[in-house]
């Protein structure tokens, strides 16, 4: 249930969550509207199976990120305009002497989002951290970034312009998807078209989606825990199991046991 | 990053399969293997002893942005957009060798090595949670942009090997690029291998 840890625990924690958020909230108006959103949300997903579970949460957050992303393009309290507006504040004391601390020594907390106490950080620091992701109605990344606030404490806030740092972001999910189509994939796209004409065009558009999901979860996982995949399922799944994932690598990516091909 | 045994002999076997498609493509141009392995596996040597991680991702998005020639190839052939529209609410899943076929496009699009690599180059880039979100838009639009492209090279194919009434059998690479080169002409076939 590795996707549990991602997803789940929501409800146990919202009671905390809003306590510590709703000053922002009120303060941002717009997030009323995400609270009650997400009560529904918690009360409707908890009913259904952890997998569906998780895939609702996943459509309703890109559905959420496009409306947020589309707010701060058009110039609206978006999310974009609140990490600027937080990026003014003054920076809390022990943010200034733990500037000195790398990624790598950060990992996520080890007894997940639950082991981390109010207490251990202070107002200011929480109340920055969850304005501007609340101001973007995002539940879930307020909660991941509770669990790796002291990640957050620990490195330089840098004051960059939005845009800027957009673009040095981008790359790894552009350059992953342009690699995937590889020789098998447009050997196989073809063979598709020749043998089915347009039939299975719908099909390469459902998997839209679940590229996404699948190739998202290395996102947070790379931000959060800043260590490669193979390393992870080693340490938490064993030896083993870390070989059975890397014998993937070596399928022969090729069509050639394709229905009707030459050999 | 950790390197041990089974990732080298993974990354073995990834690049002998990457390996044949730069021999297949040379061999397209008349040029012989012992050629052009050579200089790709040097080339390989020289980026991996002297760039950064960083621009090696530019050069490598730069190259791969050569792919937007897929859309062009689609576009001049001409598919009929009535048969397209026709054809995509007709799916015959009481055929086995279309849901067969149909798995072999789902396991072609998702490869283990992608979840791997962008784990790794986000951490290596050493982003941030509030860079969160921007990554996110920048695997949303790969995404989108992967399946556009697959969707037209699918489209080529239907509209030139399809409705011709020719049966061909595909392979390679090489093989696709001569089934379209009658019916695109030589600009295309240029275009098609880049």
């Amino acid at each position: 249930m590795a996707f549990r840890s991602f997803s789940g625990g929501r409800t146990s924690e919202s009671e905390e969550v809003q306590g510590d958020v709703a000053p922002d909230f009120a303060a941002t108006g717009t997030g009323q509207l995400a609270q009650r959103n997400d009560k529904a949300w918690s009360r409707f997903s908890t009913s259904a199976s952890p997998l569906v579970h998780y895939m609702l949460s996943v459509m309703r957050e890109m559905v959420s990120l496009f409306f947020a992303t589309t707010l701060a393009v058009a110039g609206d309290s978006g999310s974009i305009g609140s990490i600027e507006i937080a990026a003014h504040l003054p920076a809390p004391l022990e943010s200034r002497t733990q500037t000195g601390k790398s990624l790598g020594a950060c990992r996520a907390p080890s007894g997940g989002p639950g082991v981390i106490k109010p207490g251990t950080v202070s107002p200011t620091t929480s109340s920055r951290t969850t304005t501007c992701w609340a101001a973007a109605g995002e539940r879930d990344i307020v909660e991941e970034r509770k669990a790796t606030k002291h990640c957050v404490k620990a490195r330089p806030r840098i004051k960059i312009i939005a845009p800027l740092q957009w673009i040095s972001v981008w790359g790894p999910g552009l350059l992953v998807m342009l690699a995937d189509t590889d020789a098998g994939n447009v050997v196989t796209a073809a063979q598709a078209g020749a043998q089915w004409r347009y039939r299975l065009l719908p099909l390469l558009i459902v998997l839209m989606p679940m590229l996404y999901m699948v190739q998202e979860l290395t996102v947070r996982l790379g931000i959060y825990t800043g260590r490669g995949h193979g390393e992870l399922i080693r340490e938490r799944f064993g030896v083993g199991w870390a070989w059975l994932s890397t014998a993937g690598f070596a399928r022969q990516r090729s069509a050639r046991w394709l229905p009707n091909s030459p050999e | 990053v950790v390197v041990d045994g089974r990732l080298c002999a993974a990354a073995i076997g990834s690049l002998v399969t990457e390996f044949s498609g730069v021999a297949g493509i040379g061999e397209l141009y008349g040029l012989s293997r012992s050629l052009t392995l050579p200089v790709a596996a040097a080339a390989l040597l020289i980026v991996v002893a002297t760039a950064s991680y960083r621009r090696v991702e530019r050069i490598a998005i730069v190259i791969g942005l050569f792919e937007l020639a897929f859309f062009a190839v689609a576009w001049a052939a001409h598919p009929n957009l009535e048969t397209l529209a026709k054809d995509a609410v007709d799916l015959p899943l009481y055929n086995r060798d279309f849901r067969f076929l149909a798995a072999a496009v789902i396991g072609a699009v998702f490869n283990p090595w992608m979840i791997f690599y962008q784990q790794a180059a986000i951490a290596d880039k050493k982003l941030r949670p509030d860079d969160l979100k921007a990554a996110r838009w920048d695997t949303v639009v790969g995404a989108v942009l992967t399946q556009c492209l697959i969707g037209a090279v699918l489209i080529a194919a239907a509209a030139t090997l399809a409705s011709s009434g020719v049966w061909v059998n595909l392979g390679s690479i090489g093989e696709i690029s001569n089934a379209l080169t009658p019916l695109l002409g030589e600009v295309w076939d240029a275009w098609f291998s880049a």
